[in-house]
């Protein structure tokens, strides 16, 4: 939920300068849109948009990477409707925000309840190292670096006994990345490494300190000559297990699968229209103490 | 101190709705129970604590006991940790315990006076 969420989010901002360098115009943001819903291209400066976000936990994996699945008469749906910005500071730098606004409805056997707020702000930066197509060789390579700030409220702040009004994770987070993409053709296929670390935070005389996290994210998208695309992704997370009054907590590490698909549409120069389905394969072992989840996204982006 | 799932309803694999643990000085021995069986389904639930001095195995009256559900895998708590009040012989009972998401979540018990400890898992889903 919430935590799968921020981190999402935060690839999301770190996405906004991790997508795939443009090839033949806006078509670089079909390769990655399930993290990636905006990068600027050669030649923007500046980039509005908006994101649609709707997934519903579909089940969830244990800590000994058993799936279940979501109880009868229990079910839990987000929504998200994010701000998306970001600006090119020189020919290789840009900068990225996310403001994402959130809500969670959650039904349980006795109850249900809705609630959101703001979520977490997250903040990247992206340094294009050598851009696509700027070598016949080499790929593209980038470095990203990015913070969220914990303005979301945490679960044990909700009002609610359901904690759907709970939106963030109460603690910073420092998030930095590698990715390398290489177009062949029609096609352009992407590679990224992140890693995350959320800084300790207090609770209730609680200190608690979650593990570094992990991602990796593949990617392969085919670009059409209108400048529309296509793309498949995958994403493996992972975590260690948490700290919590320094001592590790044994089973507390999470990990899990992602796959998605997703399209991109120009309508004109100046804006573009995205899409994306996402979904955690419901299987035991394809992830651990984290939710499965199945969803979809819609983004309109307007370039400067 | 120590947390394992108890033996509610195990017998087709699913999690137990039951758990016990010995306090962290090793003077009681703790059992919850959360309310609507096993397996324990998110939601609000009310559970009933029975505790026993380990030495005698007499129950333990008089106690002052307070929980926090925690959830270790994800950092957090909940907005509702329910007030645990006495009802006799030992018997305890806290209600509108929160456990709002799939996942292992721990009921963290203080028991006064001795300020001891106790950690009670349970696999919601």
């Amino acid at each position: 939920m919430r935590r799968f969420r921020s981190t999402f989010v935060s690839l999301l901002v770190l996405g906004a300068v991790l997508a795939p360098e443009e090839v033949f115009a806006q078509a670089c943001c079909a390769a990655a849109s399930a993290v990636t819903p905006a990068r600027l291209s050669r030649g923007e400066r500046v980039l509005v948009g908006t994101e649609l976000r709707v997934q519903a936990v579909v089940g969830s994996y244990g800590a000994d990477g058993r799936y279940s699945a979501a109880p009868q008469g229990a079910s839990e749906t987000g929504f998200a409707e994010s701000l998306l910005i970001a600006a090119r500071v020189t020919q290789r730098l840009q900068l990225a925000g996310v403001v994402p606004w959130q809500e969670t409805r959650r039904v349980t056997p006795n109850r249900a309840e809705l609630g959101g707020g703001f979520g977490d702000l997250n903040l990247g930066a992206r340094y294009d190292f050598v851009q696509q197509d700027e070598h016949r060789r080499w790929p593209g390579v980038a470095l990203l670096a990015g913070i969220s700030f914990p303005v979301g409220r945490p679960p044990e702040l909700a009002r609610g006994p359901l904690a759907t009004d709970a939106t963030g994770i109460g603690a910073f987070q420092l998030h930095a990345a590698a990715a390398l993409e290489k177009r062949f053709g029609h096609w352009l296929v992407g590679a990224t490494g992140l890693l995350a670390q959320r800084l300790p935070r207090s609770v209730g005389g609680t200190d608690t300190t979650l593990g570094t996290q992990f991602s990796g994210l593949i990617n392969a998208s085919y670009l059409f000559l209108n400048l529309a695309a296509v793309a498949a992704q995958a994403s493996w997370s992972s975590e260690g297990d948490a700290t919590i009054d320094g001592a590790k907590q044994r089973n507390t590490g999470r990990s899990v699968l992602n796959l998605g698909a997703s399209g991109v549409v120009p309508l004109s120069p100046r804006v573009r229209l995205q899409t994306s389905l996402f979904f955690t394969p419901p299987a035991s072992s394809l992830g651990r103490n984290q939710n499965a989840v199945a969803g979809a996204t819609v983004a309109a982006l307007f370039v400067f | 101190m120590l947390a394992g799932c108890g033996s509610t309803d195990s017998s087709d694999g699913l999690a137990a709705n039951s758990a016990t643990a010995i306090s962290s000085l090793g003077s009681y021995v703790l059992e919850a129970t959360v309310d609507g069986g096993a397996p324990v389904v998110r939601g609000v639930h009310g559970v009933a604590l029975h505790v026993k001095r380990l030495d005698t195995g007499a129950p333990a009256a008089g106690l002052a006991l307070a929980i926090q559900s925690w959830m270790p895998a994800m950092g957090h708590g909940s907005p509702y940790d329910g007030t645990v009040l006495e009802s006799g012989g030992g018997n305890y009972r806290a209600e509108e315990v929160s456990l709002f998401m799939a996942g292992t979540w721990e009921l963290r018990t203080t028991i006064e006076p001795g300020d001891e400890r106790a950690t009670l898992s349970f696999d919601v889903r």
